[in-house]
């Protein structure tokens, strides 16, 4: 009994990170209509800058991209900040990339109004490669610890081993949830952002920015994938391919609990990260992912909006 | 369709100039090898040196310093060498090497002949590393010199066979000198215990210690399935009985469930067997749940880099064997002198010392043999021994079995403090009778 | 073969952008194709370099001659028809010819190429014809090179209790049943994923792949698990001939190119060719016309994911070692980014897309792991300004190049 309240606590903690990444997810597929299947690197990316601003020395420059040409080194080095300076220095450099770049350079060119979304999920992937290759050439080859910002104490009630790792993470994802929810449903700008979503030719009538409410949409994404790294990597380690993982249990959780609701992400994310748990523990632990995977392909098959999803209707 | 052509006479013309080219082409191929000088520019430590078509058949001289005919041009003898340059474990194997090779240099090459060697990186993918081989086979170096890696070397060894090159590896799975499984391979060896030629050891320690019951936990993959299949066997010859058997995604961190598993059984020890990622893994998660048993395994299990993907404090108290151990006194000397001649370095472990081992013992049995023979060279290394007043770069007596496996002394490692220290050592096997000599 | 349409500005606003069928316009077909030849220029040159000799200027100046000789032709006249036989016979005769006095190692590296443009040329099916990205590609491959071993080592495997004792078959034999296994495998995934619009097919795939994965890195019983298999090829002989050389096997794997290649012009060019087009250009209207467009759109991934796994079987010979790490995903998006930079709708378009992720990549090691970040930026350059593809990028061009000769 101890070991169900063990694997099903630490189910929920790992399901509320794949939540907050679901949500991002699922945000930019409702408000742009892109399919990001770069997320799992949106995640590792600001991981990986996370770790090097707190725990290593930067040096600043360009790495040797190009033989012949060789690399920028500016000459000055960084000492190591901790981790809590360094999420705040990489949210907004994760807005920048992650959002305002993204969204100017690769959205807007590839996503035409009633066009064909494979284009930009081809560029998606092509992003993915890039940031997965980049990291791993240029920073991190092997991978790394990656502390946890809320430390290593366990506690033992009951006999069942709960870190407060766990505890520090399902609380704070779900202050993250709800703020995110309480801004969508009870700000004005959080009410623009949702018409824009729902609608954006109505939402332009109306007189709202839409191009500017899908960039704040970027943007919040940005944040939650910058959030989901700092508190899942103390579990997976800071590596190069821990976006192929990441993004596909992202992907799983956004589309069986609905994508086309925040709540929908929310729980999909949850229910994954305790089926794959139970999983391991009460099946075979060789097959904890298969769990989602096979609950991914009957939800496609007998429920494509998601479980908690809004039934869409086809656009011919 | 339609078929109106304008300017028929332009097209037409240039038909011609299509046709005409194709017979020029057509002349100019045909027989002409053009396909590999594929040279590599980079990763090269001594000039870089394209392997001519002389082989290796050399008067045969004994003195050592007679002048003997090298292999290669100008006096030099090439070596090929591929590895993972972008592991840690590649690139301290390609440290030891280098520092072997320019030791051997300084003291006058083998047989007299300088030797120089080609890096190749084969990014640790196993296709990859059977086209490097290939490539490097048809160079006609002298000898292969790598991979690190078992999965690697399990896919290229096959073209080192084909092409009757000795091949000297780092890798450590025991299929690699099983002859059922490697094709009776003649020309692999090792630089350090293979999974099966360690185990014994170990058991034995364990068994001295009193151990009478042990899980057994490990990766499921070539590494972790071999070394644990391995060690389960010497385990069960010597009478210690086997709890829970529990397998591993390679790279899952997540283990809650499989400690919480191990905790709740009745054995006395538990056998690991990981890389470094789930070793670390696997010390937090021993450590937050409070388990007390004593750990065993092998080299990963009290390396730096598990320690340091651990919790502080976590690895504390557990054993491992080691093949060779930089910590150990006997290579105090050699450990300074590696640092010195490669300035910086960090991270020095085992595999450094792979390879610089790995070096020598080419050059002391080539010496013996008198010539740069590669295809004698096998029959003159399996169950040979090397001892230390033979040739001081073996920095430990080392004899080779009929399959290219070693037989040395070796380690017993614990961590204390967060640094694996080495508490005692092992003596060879000494078993060489029973391995086809 | 292309199928370049060039579109009508009333259809535009009716269909679907597809990538290949109309001008993008975001970028002049001439600015692209410069664009494209620079990289490739600066990429290819100093790999040529080192290889230098008399007889590049000979295959420089074929090279040169017969693609202009492309463009500049019409291609539905009679020359044009010429010229498009005489490049297909040319191209594939050079094929045939090119291993006569060439070192193992580049055999390997060639055999390695016309394997992968079988694959690619599967997944040109899939998602050029039907529109629906697979990243399952890598997943095929995998089973249908366990299964051909499996059958060829004609070994027992046991499966939870039941004991099996598989046949041992010839190699040959072991090809069709490995791609009836993959077809079947394949459209047992793609019935759900394919019952809605949208791009499901992608996750089921991705899924998909990670399963197949699991499978064949954790039954050991069956598959050797991580350890792998050896599958030498000393005693190996096809039709009676010795494969060990590499050489040899090249044109095993050649052959098998021939016929993808073959299978995919035969599909586009019959009956359900057309309807495969007409459903990728408005899946709205050719069902409102009676066209089933699922049926279809599985059958043309049932196909695609088919030839993968027949061109699995060759990859076993031809690498002599399978484990289930080489057919992983990040395989899968190798496959797609070797489609993507080829060209959809092409037949050039598989075999430059090959060639770019085997014999390129091959060359461009040296480098350490940079020409993968290359490769991902080469993407996202492409899909902005050339989404066709190398092939499609060239087919554009002509048809820029013609239609401003026409109308002077």
């Amino acid at each position: 009994m101890e070991q169900f309240f063990q694997v099903t606590i630490s189910g929920l903690a790992t399901g509320a990170i794949f939540a907050i990444a679901a949500v991002g997810f699922a945000l930019l597929w409702q408000t742009a209509g892109a399919i990001n299947f770069a997320h799992g690197e949106f995640i590792m990316l600001p991981a990986v800058l996370i770790l090097i601003f707190g725990e290593r020395e930067p040096t600043l420059g360009i790495p040797d991209f190009v033989p012949l040409i060789g690399g920028i080194n500016a000459g000055f080095t960084i000492p190591p900040m901790g981790m809590l300076a360094a999420f705040a220095v990489t949210i907004p450099i994760a807005i920048f990339l992650l959002g305002y770049v993204f969204k100017v350079s690769l959205v807007d060119k590839l996503l035409q109004p009633g066009g064909d979304d494979i284009p930009l999920v081809i560029a998606t992937i092509g992003v993915g490669l890039f940031l997965r290759e980049y990291v791993h050439e240029a920073w991190i080859a092997t991978p790394q610890g990656f502390p946890s910002v809320f430390g290593n104490k366990v506690w033992n009630p009951w006999g069942v081993a709960i870190s407060v790792d766990d505890v520090g993470v399902i609380v704070v994802c779900t202050v993250v949830i709800i703020s995110l929810q309480v801004f969508l449903r009870r700000t004005y700008l959080g009410r623009q952002m949702q018409a824009a979503a729902q609608n954006a030719e109505t939402a332009r009538v109306l007189g709202i920015p839409v191009s500017r409410m899908v960039l704040y949409t970027f943007a919040i994404n940005a944040v939650l994938v910058t959030i989901a790294a700092l508190l899942v990597s103390p579990s997976v380690n800071a590596r190069w391919d821990a976006g192929l993982n990441l993004g596909l249990l992202a992907f799983t959780a956004a589309i069986i609990g609905g994508f086309n609701q925040v709540r929908g992400a929310l729980y999909g994310g949850l229910l994954v990260g305790v089926l794959q748990n139970w999983s391991g523990a009460y099946i075979s632990n060789l097959y904890r992912e298969a769990g989602p995977l096979l609950l991914l392909i009957f939800v496609i098959l007998v429920r494509p909006q998601g479980l908690f999803g809004r039934a869409e209707e086809r656009r011919i | 369709m339609q078929f109106t052509s304008d300017k028929p006479g332009r097209v037409l013309i240039k038909l011609l100039a299509l046709l005409a080219t194709f017979t020029l082409a057509a002349a100019a191929c045909g027989g002409s090898d053009e396909g590999d000088g594929d040279a590599s520019e980079t990763d090269v430590t001594n000039t870089e040196e394209s392997a001519s078509e002389d082989t290796d058949d050399t008067d045969g001289d004994e003195d050592e310093t007679a002048m003997v005919e090298c292999p290669h041009e100008n006096g030099t003898v090439f070596l090929f060498g591929p590895y993972e340059a972008n592991q840690p474990a590649g690139v301290n194997w390609r440290a030891g090497v280098d520092h072997a090779i320019a030791d051997v240099n300084a003291e006058g090459g083998i047989l007299g002949c300088t030797v120089e060697i080609e890096w190749q990186d084969t990014q640790a993918d196993p296709d990859v590393s059977k086209q490097v081989v290939a490539e490097g086979a048809e160079k006609n170096p002298y000898a292969i010199i790598g991979p690190m890696f078992s999965g690697s070397t399990i896919v290229n060894m096959v073209e080192a066979q084909r092409a009757q090159i000795p091949q000297i590896v780092g890798s450590e799975s025991p299929a690699i000198t099983n002859r059922e499984e490697n094709g009776d391979n003649d020309f692999i060896f090792r630089t350090s215990f293979g999974g099966d030629n360690s185990a014994p050891k170990l058991v034995a320690y364990m068994v001295a210690q009193g151990v009478e019951k042990v899980d057994i936990i490990f990766k499921n993959d070539e590494f972790g399935a071999g070394g644990a299949g391995a060690h389960k066997d010497a385990m069960v010859a010597a009478g210690i009985e086997i709890g829970e058997e529990i397998t591993v995604q390679p790279e899952q961190i997540d283990l809650s469930a499989e400690v919480s598993q191990l905790s709740n059984t009745d054995s006395d020890a538990v056998f690991v067997f990981f890389s470094e990622i789930e070793t670390g893994a696997f010390f937090s998660e021993v450590a937050a749940q409070g388990f007390d048993k004593q750990l065993y395994g092998a080299d990963p299990l009290t390396s730096g880099a598990s320690i340091e993907l651990a919790t502080e404090g976590s690895a504390d108290g557990a054993q491992s064997h080691s093949g060779v151990n930089a910590d150990a006194p006997q290579f105090t000397e050699w450990l300074a002198a590696h640092e010195a001649f490669h300035e910086g370095i960090t991270g020095i472990d085992h595999n450094n010392i792979k390879g610089y081992i790995g070096i020598y013992v080419l050059k002391e049995i080539t010496e013996r043999m008198g010539s740069f023979d590669r295809v004698a060279f096998p029959e003159n290394l399996h169950c040979a021994t090397i001892t230390v007043e033979d040739e001081p770069g073996v920095l430990l007596d080392v004899s080779y079995d009929a399959n290219g496996d070693v037989d040395r002394e070796s380690f017993i490692v614990e961590v204390a403090d967060g640094v694996g220290t080495v508490t005692n050592s092992v003596p060879a096997l000494g078993n060489l009778s029973e391995r086809g000599c | 073969m292309s199928e370049t349409n060039l579109a009508t500005d009333t259809d535009l606003e009716n269909r679907k952008d597809k990538i290949q069928t109309v001008d993008r316009g975001s970028i002049s077909p001439l600015l692209a194709s410069m664009v494209i030849a620079a990289s490739a220029f600066v990429v290819l040159f100093p790999i040529g370099r080192s290889q230098f000799n008399a007889s590049m200027w000979g295959w420089l100046a074929v090279l040169l001659g017969l693609g202009a000789a492309n463009v500049i032709v019409p291609r539905f006249t009679l020359n044009g028809l010429m010229v498009k036989w005489v490049s297909i016979v040319g191209f594939f005769g050079f094929m045939a010819l090119f291993p006569i006095g060439r070192a193992g190692s580049t055999m390997t590296d060639f055999g390695l190429f016309v394997i992968f443009g079988a694959v690619v040329a599967g997944m040109n099916l899939t998602q050029g014809y039907a529109g629906q990205i697979s990243l399952a590609q890598a997943a095929f491959m995998g089973i249908g090179a366990y299964v051909s071993v499996l059958l060829d080592f004609g070994e027992t495997i046991s499966v939870m209790g039941f004991s099996w004792e598989l046949p041992n078959l010839p190699f040959l034999l072991t090809i069709p049943i490995a791609i009836m296994v993959s077809m079947m495998l394949s459209v047992l995934i793609g019935f759900p994923a394919l019952r809605v619009q949208g791009p499901w097919l992608a996750f089921v795939t991705l899924a998909f792949n990670l399963l197949v994965f699991l499978f064949l890195n954790n039954e050991d019983e069956i598959t050797r698990g991580s350890r792998g298999m050896r599958v030498l090829r000393d005693d190996f002989k096809v039709l009676g001939i010795d494969m060990l050389s590499p050489g040899r096997f090249y044109y095993v794997g050649l052959a098998y190119l021939i016929l993808a290649l073959g299978i995919v012009w035969w599909v586009v060019k019959c009956p359900w060719g057309r309807a495969l087009k007409a459903l990728r250009d408005n899946p709205g209207r050719a069902r409102s016309l009676g066209v089933d467009v699922r049926a279809y759109t599985l059958l043309a991934f049932a196909i695609g994911s088919g030839l993968a796994g027949g061109a699995g079987a060759l990859y076993a010979r031809q690498v002599e070692y399978i484990e289930p790490r080489s057919f992983y995903i990040n395989q899968s998006f190798d496959f797609l980014l070797a489609t993507v930079i080829g060209g959809l709708g092409t037949l050039a378009g598989p075999l430059i897309g090959s060639s770019a992720i085997t014999l390129l990549a091959d060359h461009l090691r040296f480098t350490g792991g940079w020409y993968r970040v290359w490769f991902g930026l080469f993407v996202i350059v492409m899909m902005l300004i050339a989404p066709e593809g190398i092939a499609g990028t060239f087919n554009r061009f002509r048809a820029w190049f013609q239609a401003r000769n026409e109308g002077a």
